[in-house]
């Protein structure tokens, strides 16, 4: 199918028609100070209008004078965790006269519609597919969620200052697959969205849908947005080449940039719970006072938090600057070798989110410094 | 029949030394025999000789009052007992008893020592093999010293609950 | 993360100093899944929690082949859990995931002169894989066993020790020892540098306590054996054991799924690297 035209004012058919098909919609919205993904249930929701500006340490909503629905960038949260809910219960258990009994939690997975997922987000979404679907073993809560999933995505026409998907190649246009792919284009008084079918369902979904035929004009319009955003990051201070970046840190796990960055960080774990990546999680076994009930929950945990590497005897991983070199090796390098991708998107999420103003594009730079003899 | 200086050369803490070298180390020592429980060395005795140990098993002790030895290391082929000769007081720091019947080549340690004093190229190749040895026992010892078997849990096993 | 599967304790076996060894038997009438050599199980003990368990070899020194129906834990009481864990008796009930991860490489040591290498409690993971190699020693051909521990008394398994010295080259080790101890006094390196090997034709297996791990490997270097021949058993934290939780990671690899045996040449570069 060609491109198509949806016009602005459509898009909340776009929607409507999403949640008719039996989709719990998830989309950009305004909560309070800063762009959540949250649950959509009309265009109203959207953060129309807004502007997010992100720095090291530095995340501010602005009005954006326009009437953008994607004008923004990346929302604070990621999109993980309505894939791999930060806390969930896995099963529970009853002993009763010496006689143990388990009982799995089981879950009607909420067939989701995500509505605004940026070009990084897909490939984090299919990063964590690697570990939760593809690997040796499946997790089935996320796989289920993950199956039926529908994605609407939507390319970048601006990067916020802390967007590296250029360097990481992973944006800003949408190049892996998804049902619907939408680019936002506000050209003087007309505002509307190109729109690209992916799969069948999701022109199945368009065939409900008031569209009309793009003009090359109008897809020449939508190419541009995408390449200003494209342009704003490889003339920014966060593009490098993401070449060799194994190698680089795999010879530098005694740089002495990791004690420099060691001395900031707080070791706080904000970076890994904003990373849409990072996947890791701890379990917990509770019991209530009658001491016949147990349960076990699974929610997300973090290399940083001092107990994640314990054995017996102690954490293996004792200092700072060991799980800040732990995060950002296995990131940008062990990640290759286990996945066969670098574990980093280039969304720039916790640049903006880290209270002391860690920049990993900054700390690789400081290692490539000290690298060269 | 083996000649001193076959043992000698044969022994792990000579081997590839100069003939010449192995010759004169040979002329200062003798094959002596010993049955189980007989002492080659006893503490604050004067340390005139030091052992290649050919066959046999024997251990470096030491002792509390009114109680049993402590065995310290165990020692067999190949190895040696005493180096007390070398530095003043000459004076042996531990029971070296054998716990089999033991074969070695007794070296008189006076004898090499007045010898390395005018070779100083003899002395410094004695010293390096025996540094080396001494290398060994030290790193062995150090290892003992962590203790790292004492409580160590099945691998793999992680009692990090107390932490969650 | 599956459910734990439920199992009862069918026999019970008290070792060394708060160590214990479980038989365990499903409670369902499902098969076992075959657990090889050197894998682990998740063991849940109710309300305390749970924590990776090596397999280790039958329960009693006489049995030459481990029942198919059971599996068997050897293991100490060092925290909540094991602790939790050890106080159980026969007819208990307890909860099993497994079995996991990666065992020692059994096809690879077929043909091949084999050292075991155990220090510790580093013995209980090796007693499965040596007791497949004497079920089949004609298979195997030559086998060593260097055992260290911190005192006699401490050395697991003395029956199966006594037995295994029949049938193949034991020799202990221990770092103290009263007068009547006849083995040796002082390391497990030192057994090593003094033993002879075939470095061609040689495959080194190795558990134990990770300081241990690092002497012995380099002992067996200096013996001549190439790092393509020496496999080790690796520890870390582990709360999934199926490379989902994250927490066994060490460098690339995850200890659950990719180990805990892994070949020394592959870890080499990472194994002597500090708080990784």
């Amino acid at each position: 199918m060609r491109a198509a035209i949806l016009a602005a004012e459509h898009l909340d058919l776009l929607i409507q028609a999403l949640r008719d098909s039996g989709y719990l919609v998830i989309g950009p919205v305004r909560d309070e100070l800063a762009i959540v993904y949250d649950e959509i249930r009309s265009v109203r929701d959207l953060s129309q209008g807004w502007l997010d500006e992100q720095e090291k340490g530095h995340y501010r909503l602005l009005p954006s004078g326009d009437g953008r629905y994607f004008g923004h960038t990346v929302a604070a949260n990621a999109w993980k965790k309505f894939l791999n809910p930060p806390k969930r219960l896995l099963w529970r258990a009853r002993q009763h006269n010496g006689q143990l009994q388990f009982m799995p939690q089981s879950e009607d997975a909420p067939q989701l519609a995500f509505l605004g997922v940026r070009s990084c987000e897909l490939h984090a979404i299919e990063i964590q597919d690697a570990v939760f679907v593809h690997d040796q073993h499946r997790d089935e809560v996320y796989s289920q969620r993950r199956q039926s999933l529908f994605t609407v995505a939507v390319n970048c026409t601006r990067a916020a200052a802390t967007c590296f998907c250029a360097s990481m190649n992973t944006g800003p246009e949408v190049t892996l697959p998804s049902d619907l792919v939408l680019t936002e284009v506000l050209d003087d008084a007309s505002h509307y969205f190109l729109v690209d079918g992916g799969s069948e369902r999701g022109r199945n979904i368009l065939a409900t849908l008031p569209l009309r035929a793009a003009t090359s004009k109008q897809q020449a319009l939508a190419k541009k947005g995408i390449e200003s955003a494209r342009q704003q990051m490889q003339t920014g201070p966060r593009f490098f080449d993401s070449a060799g970046i194994k190698e680089l840190l795999y010879r530098n796990l005694e740089s002495p940039a990791w004690d420099e960055v060691a001395d900031r960080c707080l070791s706080c774990a904000n970076c890994t719970l904003a990373c849409p990546t990072c996947f890791c999680s701890a379990v917990e076994d509770t019991t209530d006072l009658t001491g016949e009930h147990a349960e076990r929950w699974q929610q997300w945990d973090s290399c940083f938090n001092g107990e994640f590497s314990y054995i017996h005897g102690g954490s293996v991983r004792q200092t700072t600057r060991s799980r800040y070199r732990q995060w950002m090796t296995h990131k940008l390098a062990s990640w290759i070798d286990q996945f066969g991708h670098s574990g980093c998107v280039g969304c720039g999420r916790c640049i903006s989110w880290c209270p002391v103003g860690i920049d990993i594009t900054e700390q690789l730079q400081a290692i490539q410094q000290a690298d060269k003899p | 029949m083996k000649t001193v200086a076959q043992f000698v050369s044969e022994h792990s803490l000579f081997k590839g030394m100069k003939p010449d070298q192995v010759d004169f180390i040979a002329s200062c020592g003798q094959l002596r025999r010993f049955a189980e429980g007989d002492y080659l060395t006893r503490e604050n005795d004067p340390a005139d000789f030091f052992y290649l140990l050919l066959e046999g098993h024997a251990v470096i002790e030491t002792h509390q009052h009114n109680q049993p030895p402590v065995p310290l290391l165990s020692l067999t082929d190949n190895d040696i007992i005493g180096w007390s000769w070398l530095i003043p007081p000459y004076r042996y720091q531990f029971d070296a008893r054998a716990l089999s019947r033991l074969r070695t080549v007794r070296l008189d340690g006076r004898c090499i020592r007045a010898k390395c004093d005018t070779d100083p190229a003899l002395g410094f190749e004695l010293l390096k093999r025996l540094a080396a040895v001494l290398v060994q026992r030290i790193h062995g010892a150090r290892f003992q010293l962590l203790d790292v078997y004492s409580a160590d849990p099945a691998p793999l096993c992680r009692p990090g609950e107390s932490l969650r | 993360m599956n459910t734990p599967r439920l199992f009862t304790v069918t026999d019970r076996r008290d070792e060394i100093t708060a160590t214990v060894t479980l038989e365990l038997q499903p409670l369902d009438d499902q098969p076992l899944p075959v657990a090889r050599p050197g894998q682990f199980n998740m063991l849940y003990s109710f309300g305390a929690g749970e924590v990776p368990i090596s397999l280790s070899g039958s329960i009693n020194a006489s049995d030459s082949v481990r029942s198919a129906d059971r599996y068997t834990h050897t293991l100490r009481a060092v925290g909540k859990t094991t602790e939790a864990l050890a106080r159980l008796q026969v007819g208990d009930q307890l909860g099993v995931r497994g079995p996991f991860g990666r065992g020692w490489p059994m096809d690879q040591l077929a043909g091949k002169k084999v050292v075991v290498i155990a220090g510790g409690l580093g013995l209980a993971p090796l007693k499965p894989l040596l007791e497949a190699l004497l079920a089949d020693i004609t298979h195997y051909g030559h086998v060593q066993l260097f055992y260290g521990g911190k005192r006699p008394e401490e050395l697991l398994y003395p029956e199966s020790l006594i037995h295994w010295s029949e049938k193949i080259e034991v020799q202990l080790s221990v770092d103290q020892a009263g007068p009547d101890w006849r083995g040796h006094v002082g390391v497990i390196t030192q057994l090593l540098a003094s033993a002879e090997m075939d470095p061609d034709n040689t495959l080194a297996v190795i558990c134990g306590p990770e300081i241990m791990m690092r002497f012995t490997i380099q002992a067996l270097q200096k013996q001549g054996l190439p790092d393509t021949a020496l496999y080790l058993s690796m520890e870390r934290n582990m709360h999934c054991a199926v490379g989902h939780c994250g927490h066994c990671q060490w460098g690339p690899h995850f200890i659950c799924k990719d180990g805990p045996v892994f070949c020394y040449a592959d870890i080499a570069p990472w194994f002597f690297q500090r708080e990784l």
